[in-house]
């Protein structure tokens, strides 16, 4: 495993889709610094208006782009042939993709907590900052990236063109501006999570995450499951 | 007996209701170069998808090394390189890049890279992308990356592909070196029997997703057998002649043709042609040619 991860974060740091982790988070920042917040929410506010670009589209966007880059130098090249006539694993192979994916969303994230960070000190709001809450949002709407990136990791393996799995992403992320605002079907969509996952709430209703356990449950876990089940034995299945 | 390399079994694919490759019986002893052979679409590539495990037979087992390929993958995959159809690279890394990106899968040491460069003479290349590579470079780093992991078995599809004729002659020499002096065991296929001509020691033909011929590339050329061809007038009485005087002779396009004939029997031929008066213009031995062999056995189709 640790040498199929080895040969990809080569391949990967290489091309030059890494910087994309830079954009989003460059941007939230500039809408932190730019929109007021006032005691005694102030941290939480400036975090509310950086989440709305972020997590409502960038971030749901972002899987998408991620997870099609890194099967895209395979399908170009005919990468695929000569990897998996290599003595790897699939399995292994399929893994160490989807791990790639979360790692640079993992990387994005947390260069989102860092430009939050910046713009409230750099706005001098009180100086212990909200380790707990920044932390929450973050890593709540990494896991709530996993299903989007197994489905597309799914879609981008199937697919050999860049830009098809794109557009369903596009398709099913655009809808989020719609469906957060439903009480009844916000929290069952699962581009919409994301969102929901980083949203910082003043009464905090379960543990660690913005989210309920039972959304958590299902529709995180269960989505995930699903997708990354399907995609995993499609291609173990694959016929190169 | 040598050891069998490569055994397959009623080997098929079927794709939709049409089988691409029909009950293939492949065997490949040790250290042969054995020249897979057919015309585009015959099946090769499919057969070799699945030698790789890159694609799942329909029916049929594989055997290489003695091991099961189905249970053994990577076991078997470990000693064997392979080049697939075009040329497999990734276009933003260089030359040395996409090796190291193989080497790191394959444990392999650093200094092969190096090595397996000057094989495949990229070495002053090695520091630019690949997507920049014109077709012969990138074959040739193909083959380098086939090379990387000092396999027991290389499986190479049309590795001559968009080479230019300098470049051909290299890769042949290499191949032809290579069970010389490593005893690799080397599978090669082409829709050219003039290269396979030049290189192989066994061929296999396949046409229409069927094994036609499996030998070895003498017994190919025994098959060229020679025909003495006899032009006379009125060839029909002169081949009543022959006939009644108890030889075999055939009349073909107004010529008498006589097959596998000692030069004995021919000068006894000529002697009663002669002496009935029948006039010889001309006497004339022809070979039929490995393309001519090769076109009787896929029944004309396929362009050579």
């Amino acid at each position: 495993m640790g040498k199929i991860l080895r040969s990809e974060l080569l391949k990967l740091r290489k091309s030059s889709i890494w910087l994309l982790i830079f954009v989003s988070p460059a941007l939230s920042t500039v809408i932190g610094f730019a929109e007021s917040a006032e005691a005694p929410h102030e941290w939480m506010l400036t975090l509310t208006y950086m989440v709305f670009t972020h997590g409502l589209l960038f971030l749901p966007l972002l899987t998408g782009v991620f997870s099609a880059f890194v099967c895209r130098y395979e399908h170009t090249g005919g990468g695929w042939k000569q990897l998996l006539a290599m003595p790897v694993s699939r399995g292994k192979v399929y893994l160490a993709k989807l791990m790639l994916v979360i790692g640079l969303l993992l990387a994005t994230q947390l260069l989102f907590a860092g430009g939050c960070i910046l713009a409230g000190l750099a706005k001098g709001y009180e100086p212990s900052i909200p380790w707990k809450m920044i932390g929450t949002s973050i890593f709540g709407g990494l896991v709530a990236c996993l299903p989007l990136a197994a489905l597309q990791l799914f879609v981008s393996t199937a697919w050999s063109s860049f830009a098809a799995p794109l557009a369903i992403n596009v398709i099913f992320t655009l809808p989020n501006i719609l469906v957060v605002n439903s009480e009844k079907y916000g929290s069952y969509y699962p581009w919409a999570q994301p969102f929901l996952a980083m949203l910082p709430s003043a009464e905090s209703d379960f543990g660690a995450m913005n989210v309920s356990l039972e959304t958590l449950l299902f529709v995180i876990a269960g989505s995930f499951l699903l997708f990354f089940a399907s995609g995993f034995t499609y291609f173990l299945r694959k016929e190169v | 007996m040598k050891e069998t390399i490569i055994k397959t079994s009623g080997l098929s694919k079927k794709f939709g209701t049409r089988y691409a490759v029909a009950n293939v019986d492949l065997h490949i002893p040790r250290g042969e170069i054995y020249g897979f052979l057919g015309p585009n679409g015959a099946g090769k590539t499919t057969t070799i998808r699945m030698l790789l495990g890159l694609a799942k037979p329909t029916n049929g087992t594989i055997q290489i090394f003695g091991k099961d390929l189905k249970k053994e993958k990577l076991e078997v995959l470990k000693r064997v390189g392979s080049l697939v159809e075009y040329p497999s690279y990734y276009g933003h890394l260089t030359a040395r890049e996409n090796l190291e990106a193989i080497r790191i899968l394959l444990d392999a040491p650093k200094t092969r890279i190096d090595e397996v460069l000057s094989i495949v003479r990229l070495t002053r290349e090695a520091k630019r992308p690949v997507k920049g590579f014109s077709l012969g470079m990138k074959q040739r780093l193909g083959i380098a990356a086939a090379l990387l992991g000092n396999p027991e078995l290389l499986i190479l599809d049309e590795p001559t592909n968009g080479l230019d004729p300098s470049g051909i002659l290299e890769i042949r020499e290499l191949i032809k070196s290579m069970p010389k002096e490593h005893g690799i065991t080397i599978l090669v296929s082409s829709h050219l029997l003039s290269e396979i001509d030049l290189m192989a020691t066994q061929v296999g033909i396949i046409s229409k997703g069927r094994m036609i011929f499996q030998d070895s590339i003498e017994t190919l050329r025994r098959r060229s057998s020679s025909n003495i061809v006899i032009k006379t007038d009125e060839a029909e009485e002169a081949w009543k002649l022959l006939l009644s005087k108890g030889h075999n002779a055939e009349l073909e396009q107004g010529r008498l043709q006589l097959s596998n004939i000692s030069d004995h029997e021919i000068s006894k031929v000529i002697a009663e042609l002669v002496e009935s008066r029948f006039p010889v213009y001309r006497v004339q031995e022809e070979k039929k040619s490995l393309e001519d062999i090769f076109l009787e056995l896929t029944g004309g189709e396929g362009g050579l």
